[in-house]
């Protein structure tokens, strides 16, 4: 039998004796089951969600009209000109690619490290992933000018096309990188849902739902055969995710690096691109679970500890990108290259000096904020700082592509970057892409996953078993 | 185990009990002889200096690994690894006798005698390498410098041993009044330790491994050394544990579920290693720059190139392979046998980043090399004994141990 958990307790208080409930508000089993079902089962959504799901769709056709504009003009409707060839749109994929990040990272590394307070985030976070992927594939690959051609991206053999990509371009191993990254996320995360799936589905009333969720739920039986696969092939898919938090961000950050170009090139760059982006996807992850366990009810699955432990992942990232910031300017200086310790002057000091400081204002101061555990456990607070940080890593990206590009080794050809408003409304469509998912996601699928949820339930008599 | 495991009082299975005094003096006596014969043998106090260099970083980064194991069990209220943690401390704490280690490297630099290996420290008596470079030194004097890089070294100690003392006391103290709010104090204090760590590792790596080569720079750097640091101690932890239980100690305290953890944070950070390491590599070859090719250059010629693919096999390739299987990472043998083969990875890692410029232009391993080695370790040993005294080698207050110790890998 499920225990239930007193419904006053502040489960953010820390006790080295026992680990802190991670499933309050008195839920036993069934409760589980219910409150995640009942975001889907409801007969209207609140309100609010069709508001915000109005607007995500205002944005999203901001976005297609803008993507048909540029097909149809060419990519000179963008700010990218000589010798900035590289400007928003590869801001905005790398900013989307670093976002999915956290949610492998919750699915994967936090599974094989035991970290059981994940069960209550992981879903969404994947789904985030997932959304975040799909958002940065559209920027390169409407920047390949004609779209048409698109495929022409991977190497397909054909006699028709006199055309191989460069394989000793990272652009093509991004390619390989990103999609073999969304596969992985979009099995691993459809895969986790089977069984929760399932349960919509013997819960469904209507026959129409009841045909969807039975179709996308693979028949599963709930047998004890059924989830003895489903266990192992989860570990399998975590083990093969890990290496992926790491490759995905690395090979973008060898977009960069591999170049001989002053503040592209240093060899910090993988591990300090993937910090950032666990950095900005938490930051996401939580921006996103604040509104979304009040709108739906989910507060006692996704409490405050759920949210502190989150803001302190992103108070370490934060600081370990702040650390490499510190580590170039000191290398830039150390190394002796004039035009290397120039193009860190220029940026901090420069023409693009509102941008540098905007980024660390937003990536090394706002996340210090969480030292304290009034603003960490505070839920509209820690989304202020969240937002920040959305905004800084954003501006983290803008500044490296942009700045070194910018001032080149050719003083006569530098320039100054201007975005132009078709770039300006990308990036705000894409959001509207983004939240549009996200939003038909909570709205039809399991947003927590119940079966995870209660595997770290206390099992005991009294609610005192272990919660491991 | 073993027939002593069972004969070994239970008042004494907490304890090194009689296994001190002979760690102590045995190690010392190791230590010294070992030492001195490695001097004897390498000739002059450079070629000396240089295989004792490489036989500090080993251990330093040891220690430091430990270090980095305590503050993050303590940052993320681990469990799993409350009954290793105490080994840990220990390994901590060892960086105050790597003081006393680090002072041949520091004297020589501090009287700027020709003797020291940095050649930084005397610009007007440039080896030929440098010449032409004068400038680019004049430029990081500020930084490279006798004075500045002993009070370096000495904030780092300072911190580390300084971080170390306050786990370990902490830890002691909970032994006996198993006063659950030191853990609280030592979780609260783990975050900062944590940044003081960070600050001081990437410094110490850029003074003491970097700047030999003093024109070269690569910002990953400190990272590859905290790779290697983190994974040595988790050899240096399994191996302890396999050593101590096979005499008698903390049988039935250290598990195969324990074994199986350290064997899989083995298993990742082998694969981290290799994963900064092909990120340095390939970022430099790729930019193909001459300010930094020159640095895997010097590891490509004089038969330096088979010693850097031995690196790639020992350090990456083998053990990947070796320690994959759950079967084999449960094996508490087998999982000792693979520390031992990764803390020679690791001390031929360290060989590998320090010996190719200047005092070994022909690859090859020398006997003061491994007298070096043998004799640090001696040392090492020494401090163990002597820091873990009489007192327990596991936290035996930790309001966690009865998790770590009823864990099972499902």
């Amino acid at each position: 039998m499920a225990s239930t958990v007193d419904q006053l307790i502040d489960n953010s208080i820390e006790d080295p004796a026992r680990r802190a409930p991670l499933v309050t508000g008195g839920l036993d089993y069934a409760g589980v089951t219910d409150v995640v079902s009942q975001v889907a089962e409801s007969p209207k959504p609140p309100r609010i969600w069709y508001i915000l799901l109005g607007i995500s769709l205002l944005l999203l056709a901001m976005l297609g009209a803008n993507i048909g504009h540029l097909i149809f003009t060419g990519v000179g409707v963008w700010g990218n000109r000589s010798p900035v060839f590289w400007g928003w749109p590869i801001v905005n994929f790398v900013f989307w690619v670093g976002i999915g990040h956290a949610g492998t990272l919750i699915s994967a590394i936090l599974f094989l490290f035991r970290q059981n307070w994940r069960t209550s985030i992981n879903r969404a976070a994947e789904a985030m992933t997932i959304f975040a992927v799909v958002c940065a594939l559209l920027f390169p690959g409407i920047h390949i000018g004609r779209v048409w051609a698109a495929y022409w991206l991977f190497p397909i053999p054909t006699e028709h096309l006199a055309m191989w990509p460069n394989f000793r371009s990272p652009l093509l191993w991004d390619v390989f990188a990103v999609s073999t990254y969304g596969t992985v996320s979009a099995l691993f995360w459809f895969m986790g849902m089977v069984p929760d799936i399932a349960t919509f589905r013997d819960r469904a009333k209507d026959p129409v739902r009841r045909f969807v969720y039975g179709l996308l739920s693979l028949g599963w039986t709930g047998s004890a055969r059924a989830w003895h696969r489903y266990e192992v092939a989860y570990v399998i898919l975590a083990a093969l995710a890990t290496p992926l938090v790491l490759s995905v961000h690395t090979i973008v950050s060898f977009d960069f690096a591999v170049s001989m170009l002053p503040g592209w090139h240093t060899t910090i760059f993988p591990p300090y691109f993937v910090a950032g982006a666990i950095f900005s996807g938490f930051a996401m992850v939580v921006t996103l679970l604040v509104p979304a366990r009040e709108l739906f009810g989910l507060k006692h699955l996704i409490t405050i500890r759920h949210l502190e432990n989150m803001n302190k992942v992103i108070v370490a990232t934060g600081t370990m990108v702040g650390f490499a910031y510190g580590i170039e300017f000191f290398i830039a200086w150390y190394g002796g290259n004039a035009n290397e310790g120039e193009t860190f002057l220029n940026r901090a000091f420069g023409e693009y000096y509102w941008a540098y400081w905007t980024m660390v204002s937003c990536n090394v101061i706002a996340p210090q904020f969480f030292w304290f555990k009034k603003i960490r456990t505070n839920p509209w607070l820690m989304v202020i700082v969240c937002i920040f940080v959305n905004i800084g890593m954003w501006f983290e990206r803008f500044v490296i592509t942009v700045t070194s590009l910018a001032r080149d080794f050719i003083p006569s050809s530098w320039g100054y970057f201007s975005p132009t408003p078709v770039d300006v409304m990308m990036l705000i469509g894409s959001f509207g892409l983004f939240f549009t998912l996200f939003l038909l996601f909570c709205r039809f699928l399991p947003v927590v996953a119940i079966s995870e949820v209660k595997a770290v339930m206390p099992t005991g008599e009294h609610g005192e078993g272990e919660s491991h | 185990m073993s027939t002593p495991a069972r004969n070994t009082p239970s008042s004494e299975r907490l304890t090194l009990g009689p296994l001190r005094a002979p760690l102590m003096f045995g190690g010392l006596g190791v230590g010294i002889v070992g030492l001195a014969s490695a001097y004897f043998l390498a000739g002059d106090l450079r070629s000396f200096l240089s295989a004792y260099l490489v036989a500090f970083c080993f251990i330093v980064t040891i220690s430091l690994g430990g270090l980095f194991w305590v503050t993050i069990m303590h940052l993320t209220r681990a469990g799993w690894g409350v009954c290793v943690r105490r080994l840990a401390e220990i390994l901590a704490m060892a960086t105050f006798p790597c003081l006393i280690l680090f002072l041949p490297i520091l004297l020589p630099v501090m009287t700027g005698s020709s003797a020291s290996i940095y050649d930084w420290v005397d610009l007007k008596n440039l080896p030929e390498r440098l010449q032409g470079f004068g400038d680019l030194l004049a430029h990081k004097e500020p930084f490279l410098n006798g004075p500045f890089f002993a009070i370096r070294a000495l904030v780092y100690f300072a911190v580390w041993g300084g971080c170390a003392a306050f786990f370990l006391r902490g830890s002691r103290s909970q032994d006996e009044s198993g006063d659950k709010s030191i853990s609280l104090r030592m979780q609260a204090f783990s975050a900062p330790a944590m940044l003081l760590f960070a600050a001081t590792l990437v410094f110490a790596s850029f003074d003491w491994g970097m700047s030999l080569e003093p024109i070269f720079f690569s910002t990953i750097y400190p990272v590859y050394w905290f790779a290697g640091a983190a994974m040595s101690s988790i050899c240096t932890m399994t191996l302890i544990s396999f050593l101590l239980q096979r005499s008698g100690r903390l049988t039935d305290d250290i598990t195969t579920e324990h074994y199986h953890d350290l064997g899989k944070l083995m298993f990742g950070f082998v694969f981290f290693w290799g994963y900064i390491a092909f990120s340095q590599y390939l970022l430099i070859w790729y930019a193909n720059l001459p300010e930094e090719t020159f640095w895997f250059e010097y590891r490509q010629q004089g038969g330096w190139a088979t010693g850097s693919i031995i690196l790639i096999v020992v350090h990456l390739a083998l053990p990947f392979l070796a320690i994959m299987p759950r079967t084999l990472r449960r094996n508490k043998a087998y999982m000792a046998m693979a520390a031992i083969f990764l803390l020679g990875a690791h001390w031929y890692d360290h060989f590998w980043l320090i010996m190719p410029t200047t005092f070994r232009p022909t690859f090859g391993v020398t006997p003061a090399d491994i007298l070096c080695l043998v004799g640090v370790i001696g040392f090492y040993a020494s401090a163990f004994a002597l820091i873990a005294g009489d007192r327990k080698l596991i936290p035996a207050g930790d309001p966690r141990l009865y998790e770590s110790l009823s864990y099972h890998n499902a």
